[in-house]
C-alpha cells in the first residue's frame, strides 16, 4: 500500500516537474523505480533513433511513470519473435515486418510510428548512366535478403514499363555500399536515403535513387512500434504512456534538433560524428510527427505484399495496427 | 648358395641421454657357409645392433663385415603389411626383386602349404595367431632366396608351444633349403638345441666372451645329456658374467 | 595354440552339412549384429522427435520460436521440391570442394612430408587459416571471387583442406619404421617405400580427415550462401527468415543435417570398400569380446 502511493505522488511530481522543464533537456530526479518495460530497437543505434534517445534523455518516460529498459537485438529477428513470445514488451520495428509476421499468426501489431515516410529505395552512381528504372535492363542489382527486394524491383520496373526478368539481382549482403563503389553491382536496392546515400556522398560520389512511393509502391510507415495482442490488451494504459512519451521525443526532435541530437550522442558517445550528424539531418523530414497510424495506409501496404505473392493473402488492416494515444 | 659371413672389430657407439653408449666394443664372429650360429647374451650386448649391421640398416663406427652373397632379415615384430593377404605379404620380396606376381604368388602357394597355411591364403593379417603370423614372414623371408638369414629373437613373442613348432619348422627347413642362419636369441636352450656353434656375449660393452662348438647329434632333445650339460655350461658363463657386472 | 580364423578361405572340418548350419548361424548373427546397429539410434531419434513434440504442445512454445516436428515435416512434405531443388546446388557446391581441397591437400601434405623446408614455411601457415573464423572470410571470398558460386565452392574447401592436409601429413608419418627398414632391406626404393608402405599406411588416416570434413563442408557452403548467392540451403535459410517462415528454416536445418549425415556415410562405406583390411581388423576385435 505505502510503496503504491510513494510512486503514484513521485510520478505525478515527475510529470509536473516535466512539464515546467519541457525543452531545457534537463532530468528530474527519478525518484521511484516506475513501471518496468522492455524495450528493444530494430538493429544498432542509428539516426533513426534520435528522438527515442531524446525521450530517453528529457526524462519523458521517467515522467510517464515508465522504466525503460533499452536493449539491443543480437539478431534482426529477435525484436519481432521476441515480441510476440512476450519476452520483450515494446520493440522498433518495420510496415513489412509487421505484416510478414501476422501473415505467419505472429500476434504482434504496431501501436507507434518513429519514421513515418519511406526511407528505402533503389541506390546508384549518377555515374553509372541510369537515369528511370527501365535502364536497369541488363544491369546487376545488389539487394540484401529483407523478403521485399524481389516485390519492390518487380514493381519499380513494371510502372516505367519493364520486367523483372531483364535484372540480374546479386546476393550482396549487408555491405551494400562497397558493392556499389567497387562497380560490383550497378545499383543496389535497400540503400537508405539517409544512411547509404550519405556514406556514398561522403565518398565523393553523386548518387541517384528511385523512391518506391513514386514508382507505384504504396507509401509506408520506414519505422514502426511494436507490442504484442495481450499486451495491447491487458497492458493499454502502459502502452499507451509509452507512445505518447516517444511521441513528445519526436516534437522535441523537430522543434529542437540540437538538443535531440545531443541526448543521442551523450548516450551513444561513439556515434558523435559527422556521418551521423549528416544522416540525422537527412532523416529529419521522415520523423513522424503524429502517432495517429492510417488505416488505408495498412490496408495499400498488406494489398500490395500480396499481389506481389510475397505473402499468401492480404493481412486485414485491423490485426496490423492500434492507435493507443488518439 | 651357402655363403660366408666375416665380421671383424666390430665397433658401434649410441647416444644416448647425451652420453655416448660403447653398444659394440670390438666384436669379431664367422658364419661358415650352412652353418647354423646363435649369438646369446643378456639385453644390452649389442646383438640386435650385429644384425643390424649386417643387414645393411647400421654403419659400424670401426670394422669389417664381409658377406659372401645377400642378406635376408627377419625379426621378433612379424612386420606383415596389414593391407595385404597373408599370400601377397609372401610375395613381397620377390615382388621388388621385380619377379612377375602370377609366378611369385605360384611359388609362395607351395611354400605356404609346407608351412601348413593352406587355406590362409585370401585371409589378412589380422585375423591371424601371432604363431601363424611369424610363419608367414619366415615364408617372406625364405623366398626371397638369400644366402644369408639373420634370424633377431623371431619366436620370442611366441608362447612355449608354438615356438616349439616354430623351432622345429626351422630345423626341417634348414636340412631342406640348405641356408646359412645367423640366429639371436636370449634363450639358451633354443640356441643348445638349434646350433652348430654359439657365441657367448657380455654386455656393457658389447663383446664376444666365448665361442663354443656344439657336436650333438641331430635330432635333439632338451632332455638329452649332451644339451643339458651345455645348456648349464652356456649358463654357467652367462651368471659369471651378470655377477662380473653386480660386483 | 591360439584360435584361427581361416577368413575367405576353406573351414577346417569340411563337411558340407556342417558347412550350411554354420552359415545360417552367421547370417542370423549378421541380422542380428545389422539390427543391434540400426535400431538403438532409431529408437533414441524417436523419443527425442516424441519428447520434442510433447514439449512443444504442453509448454505452448510458439512455432516461431521452435516448430513442433510435426509443423516441420508438414513444410518438408509440402515443400519439398523447393527444398530438393536448393540442396542439389548446396550438395554441388560442397562436393565440388571438397575435390578440390582433397586434391590441393593431398599434394600439399605430400610435400610437407617431403621436404623439412615446406613443412616449416607452409604448415603454419596452413594451421593459421583455420583459425580466421569462417564469418570473416566470407566476405573476403566474394570480394576476391565475385557473387557466385565459385565463391562457395572455395568456402567449402577452405574448411575441408586442413583436416585433410593434417591428417594425411600424420599418416604418411604413421608409417611403422621398422616396415620401412623391411622395405629397405628387401631392396625397395624410396618411391617403392612410400608406394608400397607410406600411402596404404597413410590411408585409414586420410579417409578418417575425410570423413570429418566433408560433413563440416555443409556448413562452409551454407554460410558461404549468405552473401552473394540466390540459390541452394544457405539462402532459402535466410530467405525464410526474413519473412518469418521459422518452420521453412528449420526443415532447411534438417535437409542441411540429412545432408551432412549421409556424407558421413558415404565416406565410411567408401573407406569399409577401399580397405577391406580394416573389415578384417575390426571383425577380428569384435570377435575377440564374443
Amino acid at each position: 500500500m505505502r510503496i503504491r502511493r510513494r510512486q503514484l505522488i513521485a510520478g505525478g511530481a515527475a510529470a509536473l516537474a516535466g512539464c515546467e522543464f519541457l525543452g531545457a533537456g534537463e532530468r528530474t530526479a527519478a525518484a521511484g523505480p516506475g513501471t518496468p518495460l522492455t524495450f528493444m530497437l530494430d538493429w544498432f543505434p542509428n539516426p533513426d533513433h534520435v528522438p527515442l534517445y531524446a525521450a530517453i534523455g528529457a526524462g519523458y518516460f521517467t515522467q510517464a511513470g515508465l522504466n525503460v529498459n533499452l536493449e539491443v537485438p543480437a539478431n534482426a529477428d529477435d525484436p519481432l519473435k521476441l515480441v510476440a513470445a512476450r519476452k520483450v514488451d515494446v520493440a522498433v520495428n518495420y510496415e513489412s515486418g509487421v505484416i510478414f509476421a501476422r501473415a505467419q499468426g505472429l500476434p504482434v501489431r504496431s501501436i507507434g510510428l518513429v519514421v513515418s515516410q519511406p526511407l528505402t529505395t533503389i541506390m546508384f552512381l549518377k555515374s553509372s548512366g541510369i537515369r528511370r528504372p527501365r535502364d536497369l535492363a541488363g544491369r546487376r542489382v545488389g539487394f540484401a535478403v529483407s523478403g521485399l527486394e524481389d516485390a519492390m524491383i518487380d514493381q519499380i520496373l513494371r510502372s516505367d514499363g519493364a520486367s523483372k526478368a531483364g535484372v540480374t539481382l546479386v546476393n550482396v549482403g549487408f555491405d551494400i555500399v562497397p558493392a556499389l563503389l567497387s562497380r560490383k553491382v550497378d545499383a543496389v536496392i535497400g540503400g537508405y536515403r539517409n544512411v547509404e546515400r550519405i556514406q556514398i556522398e561522403m565518398q565523393g560520389q553523386p548518387v541517384g535513387m528511385f523512391e518506391p512511393e513514386h514508382y507505384g509502391v504504396p507509401p509506408f510507415y520506414e519505422l514502426v512500434l511494436i507490442a504484442g495482442d495481450a499486451a495491447v490488451r491487458s497492458r493499454r494504459d502502459v502502452l499507451a504512456r509509452f507512445v505518447r512519451a516517444v511521441g513528445r521525443g519526436l516534437a522535441l526532435t523537430a522543434a529542437h534538433p540540437d538538443e535531440a541530437f545531443q541526448h543521442y550522442v551523450r548516450l551513444n558517445p561513439k556515434l558523435n560524428d559527422a556521418f551521423n550528424r549528416r544522416s540525422f539531418e537527412a532523416t529529419l523530414p521522415a520523423y513522424a510527427r503524429s502517432q495517429h497510424q492510417l488505416r488505408e495506409r495498412w490496408a495499400a501496404f498488406s494489398g500490395w505484399m500480396a499481389a506481389e505473392k510475397v505473402i499468401p493473402s492480404s493481412v486485414p488492416a485491423d490485426q496490423l495496427y492500434a492507435n493507443l494515444a488518439p | 648358395m651357402p655363403a660366408a659371413l666375416e665380421i671383424r672389430g666390430l665397433r658401434k657407439r649410441f647416444r644416448h641421454d647425451g652420453e655416448w653408449l660403447d653398444v659394440l666394443a670390438g666384436v669379431s664372429l664367422d658364419v661358415g657357409p650352412r652353418e647354423f650360429v646363435t649369438l646369446v647374451g643378456p639385453s644390452g650386448c649389442g646383438k640386435s645392433t650385429i644384425c643390424n649391421v649386417v643387414a645393411g640398416l647400421v654403419r659400424p663406427d670401426a670394422g669389417t663385415v664381409t658377406i659372401d652373397g645377400r642378406v635376408a632379415y627377419m625379426q621378433q615384430k612379424d612386420l606383415l603389411l596389414p593391407w595385404r593377404t597373408v599370400l601377397d605379404n609372401a610375395i613381397l620380396g620377390l615382388e621388388i626383386q621385380g619377379t612377375p606376381r602370377a609366378a611369385a604368388r605360384e611359388e609362395a602357394r607351395a611354400m605356404l602349404r609346407r608351412f601348413g597355411l593352406e587355406g590362409f591364403e585370401r585371409a589378412y593379417p589380422a585375423t591371424l595367431s601371432g604363431g601363424m603370423r611369424q610363419r608367414v614372414a619366415l615364408v617372406r623371408t625364405l623366398l626371397c632366396r638369400r644366402d644369408l638369414l639373420v634370424l633377431d629373437e623371431p619366436f620370442g613373442a611366441l608362447d612355449a608351444m608354438t615356438r616349439a613348432a616354430m623351432q622345429g619348422y626351422l630345423l626341417r627347413l634348414r636340412e631342406e633349403f640348405g641356408r646359412t642362419v645367423l640366429f639371436i636369441t636370449h634363450d639358451v636352450e633354443e640356441a643348445v638345441l638349434l646350433s652348430d656353434r654359439i657365441y657367448v656375449m657380455a654386455a656393457r660393452p658389447g663383446r664376444i666372451r666365448a665361442e663354443r662348438r656344439l657336436d650333438l647329434p641331430r635330432p635333439r632333445h632338451a632332455t638329452d645329456p649332451g644339451a643339458v650339460a651345455e645348456k648349464a655350461a652356456i649358463l654357467g658363463l652367462l651368471h659369471a658374467e651378470m655377477s662380473e657386472a653386480f660386483a | 595354440m591360439s584360435v584361427l580364423r581361416a577368413a575367405g578361405g576353406r573351414g577346417r572340418t569340411g563337411s558340407a552339412a556342417a558347412d550350411v548350419s554354420r552359415r545360417a548361424a552367421t547370417a542370423g548373427a549378421r541380422l542380428r549384429a545389422y539390427a543391434a546397429r540400426v535400431v538403438p539410434p532409431v529408437v533414441l531419434l524417436a523419443i527425442i522427435l516424441a519428447g520434442w513434440e510433447a514439449a512443444v504442445r504442453v509448454f505452448g512454445i510458439p512455432f516461431y520460436i521452435l516448430p513442433a516436428p510435426s509443423r516441420i515435416a508438414g513444410v518438408l512434405a509440402d515443400d519439398h521440391a523447393l527444398l530438393l531443388g536448393e540442396a542439389a546446388v548446396t550438395l554441388g557446391e560442397v562436393l565440388l570442394g571438397f575435390a578440390i581441397a582433397f586434391v590441393v591437400g593431398v599434394v600439399l601434405a605430400l610435400a610437407i612430408f617431403s621436404s623439412r623446408t615446406v613443412e616449416r614455411a607452409v604448415y603454419p601457415l596452413v594451421i593459421a587459416s583455420q583459425t580466421v573464423p569462417v564469418f570473416a572470410i566470407a566476405p573476403l571470398l566474394v570480394v576476391w571471387f565475385g557473387y557466385g558460386t565459385p565463391s562457395k565452392i572455395v568456402m567449402a574447401a577452405l574448411i575441408v583442406f586442413f583436416p585433410i592436409v593434417v591428417n594425411t601429413v600424420d599418416g604418411l608419418r604413421a608409417a611403422d619404421p621398422d616396415m620401412v627398414n623391411l622395405l629397405v632391406i628387401l631392396g625397395a626404393g624410396p618411391a617403392e617405400i612410400v608406394r608400397r608402405v607410406r600411402v596404404p599406411a597413410a590411408l585409414p588416416f586420410v579417409f578418417s580427415g575425410t570423413r570429418i570434413a566433408i560433413a563440416t563442408s555443409v556448413i562452409g557452403a551454407v554460410i558461404g550462401e549468405w552473401v552473394g548467392s540466390t540459390r541452394g540451403l544457405g539462402y532459402l535459410m535466410i530467405h525464410a527468415n526474413a519473412q518469418l517462415h521459422v518452420d521453412l528454416v528449420f526443415a532447411v536445418i534438417v535437409y542441411l543435417s540429412v545432408m551432412a549425415t549421409a556424407l558421413f556415410w558415404t565416406v565410411s562405406l567408401a573407406e569399409w570398400t577401399a580397405l577391406p583390411w580394416r573389415r578384417a581388423e575390426a571383425a577380428a576385435h569384435t570377435e575377440g569380446e564374443v
